[in-house]
């Protein structure tokens, strides 16, 4: 059989699971309450842009900070999903015994990433649409399709970031991990509110995650259209370096795993 | 002819730590040293703790040893690790490996596609394991609703999906109740009929002679006694008990056996004769000997030294 065969059975696998559990839904209903929630926040500051900016030092608007925050939330999905997925595989020993197929494990979490990638592009799609149409009309539901160009691209750092505090997971062993990666993204990444409040050494540090490149590209594809290089390219870089750290980190770690004998994250 | 398995002097420790910190260190193998023939059911018995799961892992390219060599069909398990996965099945918990929310039937064709085979091919010896193991009706629900016996039946499914050539079933019976345990052991002996090398670890003594072709006893990560479960029963010096009970005055008789004067159930003398050797061919020999002696035998049994036994003298020895 070849790699693509193999690649889809896991593709199939995993969208029948999320089905069966009820976590699509679960995810759709999410993304949509944290996105309008978010939105009529932005809606509601908008009154307030000149205290806005001069708290937040920031130049732009309110409304196209919270651009960013379908990034923030399809993140955290993905360390979430990612994380509980090779936890739950622990758990039932599913991941064992996957270890002991003639599979390398890296397309297995490929074609994973690659199911948790499709279903982010479409949700965010769907929740994105109605707020971008009653802020701009037509015209600016026309900007999602590079927004959504940008976003298949910004979501394979994403999900590397996701599948390394996934490793780091199962090294550490306890699923606490999975939180306090959250709530750091969450804080440091400058998509709730802008980095600009930050000391200059948190906004530097912050450039080494994805987020703030991906947040920043897709913000400029909603609201002007525009694929920016300036900024665009950064976000190649740091997908690049994560692709070579994460592939580094995992050979390094699933080696650790192999020494050590432990596949099992303690969740309680 | 390549052996199915080897393992030679297969070292492994484990250290667990606290951050940086060594807390402690576990001496899992000492020295493990075995090989098995092609075709041949092997049952690998040891208390807990004694390295039966490591060396599994190990087998099973999970675990590297940090000391030793193992291969499987010639393959070495830390440098040919892609083709040692080719050709073994394995199954480390028959309830664990399952994908809850598929069927039966999707769970085959998943590990059989990620094994190689077409989706068709896949599909097919799914359906056919399924209705050969008993699961042909419960096979299109979702394996969560399945009953341990079930779920340890779809385990070795699973492990046959890509017919492979070794099998390495760490202790397949475990928590399941006597009925499924023994519709179990029952598959088992039909995968050693076809001819497939399988390798069990288990520490129900009973299980391991019903089971194995050779035992290899573990202890304190060592190969502590190796053999078929007569051998081994043999290497510990364990005798058969041959009960006689005779009419006539036996107090001053002298065998050439160790033997036990007492009263039997019926209430006749019973004389007790410890042998060491085949009773089919001692015991005979033992009878022509009373009779020349004027005893008259009324009635003879022989009770087998049992496994338990020389398990316990093979552990305690070590």
């Amino acid at each position: 059989m070849s790699s693509i065969g193999k690649f889809l059975v896991v593709v199939e696998s995993d969208l029948k699971e999320l089905w069966r559990s009820g976590e699509l839904l679960l995810m759709a209903v999410l993304l949509a309450f944290f996105q309008g929630l978010f939105f009529l926040i932005g809606a509601l500051v908008r009154r307030e842009e000149e205290l806005f900016a001069k708290i937040s030092g920031y130049s732009d608007s309110v409304l196209y900070q919270m651009a960013g925050v379908p990034v923030l939330l399809l993140s955290l999905v993905m360390v979430s999903a990612v994380g509980e997925y090779v936890i739950e595989l622990g758990r039932r020993g599913a991941l064992e015994h996957v270890q002991t197929l003639p599979v390398d494990a890296k397309l297995v979490l490929g074609a994973h990433s690659a199911t948790i990638t499709l279903i982010s592009l479409l949700y965010y799609l769907v929740v994105t649409v109605p707020f971008v149409y009653v802020r701009g009309g037509l015209q600016a539901v026309s900007h999602l399709l590079p927004a959504l160009l940008v976003l298949a691209v910004g979501l394979v750092p994403l999900f590397l970031f996701a599948a390394l505090v996934a490793i780091l997971t199962l090294l550490v062993r306890t699923e606490a991990f999975i939180e306090l990666v959250s709530a750091t993204v969450y804080t440091f990444t400058g998509i709730a509110y802008p980095l600009t409040v930050f000391p200059q050494i948190v906004v530097a540090l912050a450039q080494l995650l994805p987020h703030p490149h991906v947040a920043e590209s897709v913000r400029l594809a909603v609201f002007y259209g525009i694929i920016e290089p300036a900024r665009f390219i950064p976000m190649l870089v740091v997908l690049a370096g994560y692709a070579v750290f994460s592939t580094v980190l995992y050979s390094r770690i699933e080696r650790a795993l192999r020494r050590g004998g432990r596949y099992e994250v303690v969740t309680e | 002819m390549v052996a199915a398995i080897e393992a030679e002097d297969l070292q492994k420790t484990y250290v667990e730590r606290r951050l940086w910190r060594v807390r402690r260190t576990v001496r899992a193998l000492e020295s493990v040293s075995f090989s098995i023939e092609r075709g041949r059911m092997v049952v690998l018995l040891g208390p807990n703790g004694a390295g039966k799961t490591t060396t599994v892992r190990i087998l099973s390219t999970l675990l590297l040893p940090d000391g030793g060599t193992a291969r499987v069909m010639g393959h070495d398990v830390v440098r040919e690790t892609k083709e040692v996965r080719k050709v073994i099945g394995v199954m480390l918990d028959p309830e664990k490996g399952h994908f809850g929310r598929l069927t039966g039937l999707e769970n085959l064709i998943f590990y059989g596609v990620l094994h190689g085979l077409t989706r068709s091919e896949a599909r097919s010896r799914a359906v056919r394991l399924l209705e050969e193991f008993g699961l042909g009706e419960a096979r299109d629900r979702p394996v969560e609703g399945y009953s341990k016996g079930m779920k340890a039946r779809l385990a070795i499914c699973r492990v046959l999906i890509h017919d492979p050539e070794v099998l390495i079933l760490d202790e397949p019976t475990a928590g399941l109740d006597p009925i499924s345990a023994r519709e179990v052991r029952e598959r088992l002996k039909g995968l050693r009929s076809e001819g497939r090398t399988v390798l069990v670890t288990t520490h129900n003594l009973w299980e391991a002679e019903e089971l194995s072709d050779s035992l290899i006893v573990l202890n304190k990560g060592k190969v502590v006694a190796e053999g078929s479960p007569e051998e081994v029963k043999r290497a510990f010096g364990l005798s058969w008990s041959v009960e006689l009970e005779v009419s006539g005055d036996v107090k001053g008789l002298r065998l050439g056996w160790e033997t036990e004067v007492g009263v039997s159930e019926r209430g006749r003398t019973l004389l007790r004769v410890q042998i060491r050797e085949d009773p089919a061919e001692l015991v005979p020999v033992i009878l022509s000997e009373l009779r020349s002696k004027g005893v008259q035998v009324l009635s003879v049994s022989v009770r087998e030294p049992t496994l338990e036994e020389a398990f316990v003298r093979a552990v305690e020895g070590s």
